[in-house]
C-alpha cells in the first residue's frame, strides 16, 4: 500500500511518496550557483552531495525568498538523482487508504499526478520524476 | 612556488564563492577607484574598463555580467585580482577576498547530472570547504585560451 509523506509550504500542501522519501531536513541553508534555472531556488549540500532545491508547483519562481527559508528541506529521490522541495509544515506520513485519492481532472496543474485528500485537506501528489527532469532543465 | 601550487584563494562574487588557485595571481589590487577607468568597454567580451597596473593598461573583467549575478559590493570598493594568461596580464573583479586555503581543505564534489547541463556554461567543477560549494574559477572562460567553449 502506497504511503506518503506530507508536507506544506506557503499556500501549497503536497504529498509525496514515502518509498521517495529520503530524509527531511531542518533549518539547513542551502546555497546560490550562477547557472542553475529560475526554477531552482538554491543548491543543498547533504552528505557531500549536491541537492537542487525545486519551486513547488504553483508557487511562484519570484518568490525564491519563501522556498530559500522554509523551515525544512524535503529531499526526495528521483529517477534523475536527488531533489529537494520546501516545507514550512508537516503532516506526517500517511497511508493512501487513509484517505481518498482524487483525480486531478482535466485542468491538473503539470506535474502533479493527482490529489490526496485526507482528514478535509488536499494535497498535490507530486510527480518527482517528472519534476527533476523539467525543473533542473528550466521547464 | 611548490608552496603557492598548493593553496588556494577563496573570493565571492555576491553570495557565490569561488576558489582560484594562487599560481593564477599576480597580485591582489585593493582600492583600485584611482587606477581603474571605466570609459573603456567591451562588454561583450566582459570587459568593464581598463587598470593601470605596473605602468600598462590591462583588461578589466567583469564575471557577474557572464555569470548573471548581482554584485554586492559598489563598484569602489571592490578587488582587482590580476591574474597572468597567454595573452599578458589580466583584472578580475571581485566582490570580496575571503582568504587563502590549503588544497588540503577542499572536499571534491561531484556535479549532479541534473545540474550538469544548465551550469556548464558557467562553471564545470566545484569543490567543497566547510561543507559550502566552491566554484572552481577556470580564467580560460573569460579572457586568454579560448580553451573552454562557452
Amino acid at each position: 500500500m502506497t504511503r506518503f509523506g506530507l508536507f506544506g509550504c506557503c499556500q501549497i500542501d503536497y504529498a509525496v511518496p514515502l518509498l521517495q522519501l529520503c530524509k527531511v531536513v531542518h533549518e539547513k541553508n542551502g546555497f546560490l550557483l550562477p547557472g542553475i534555472e529560475k526554477t531552482v531556488a538554491e543548491v543543498l549540500v547533504d552528505d557531500g552531495r549536491l541537492i537542487p532545491l525545486l519551486f513547488l508547483p504553483g508557487l511562484s519562481h519570484g518568490d525564491a525568498g519563501a522556498a530559500r527559508t522554509a523551515e525544512y528541506k524535503i529531499i526526495v529521490e528521483s529517477a534523475a538523482g536527488l531533489i529537494a522541495f520546501s516545507a514550512d509544515r508537516t503532516f506526517g506520513v500517511v497511508a493512501e487508504n487513509k484517505g481518498e485519492i482524487l483525480d486531478s481532472g482535466e485542468n491538473g496543474i503539470v506535474g502533479v499526478a493527482g490529489n490526496f485528500k485526507y482528514q478535509g485537506k488536499v494535497f498535490s501528489i507530486l510527480d518527482v520524476d517528472f519534476l527533476a527532469i523539467e525543473l533542473t532543465r528550466g521547464g | 612556488m611548490v608552496q603557492a601550487a598548493a593553496k588556494k584563494l577563496i573570493f565571492r562574487l555576491g553570495e557565490v564563492g569561488f576558489v582560484l588557485d594562487l599560481a593564477c595571481i599576480v597580485e591582489i589590487c585593493e582600492q583600485i577607484v584611482d587606477a581603474v577607468d571605466l570609459r573603456k568597454t567591451d562588454l561583450d567580451s566582459g570587459i568593464v574598463g581598463s587598470l593601470l597596473f605596473r605602468q600598462t593598461l590591462i583588461p578589466v573583467i567583469d564575471p557577474t555580467l557572464r555569470l548573471e549575478l548581482s554584485s554586492s559590493t559598489a563598484t569602489r570598493d571592490r578587488v582587482a585580482l590580476v591574474l597572468r594568461s597567454s595573452e599578458g596580464n589580466w583584472a578580475l573583479l571581485v566582490d570580496q577576498v575571503a582568504g587563502v586555503c590549503s588544497s588540503e581543505r577542499f572536499q571534491p564534489c561531484e556535479l549532479p547530472p541534473l545540474l550538469k547541463q544548465t551550469v556548464n556554461r558557467c562553471f564545470s567543477q566545484v569543490e567543497l570547504l566547510d561543507n559550502e560549494p566552491m566554484i572552481i574559477f577556470e580564467p580560460e572562460r573569460y579572457y586568454g585560451s579560448p580553451s573552454i567553449a562557452v
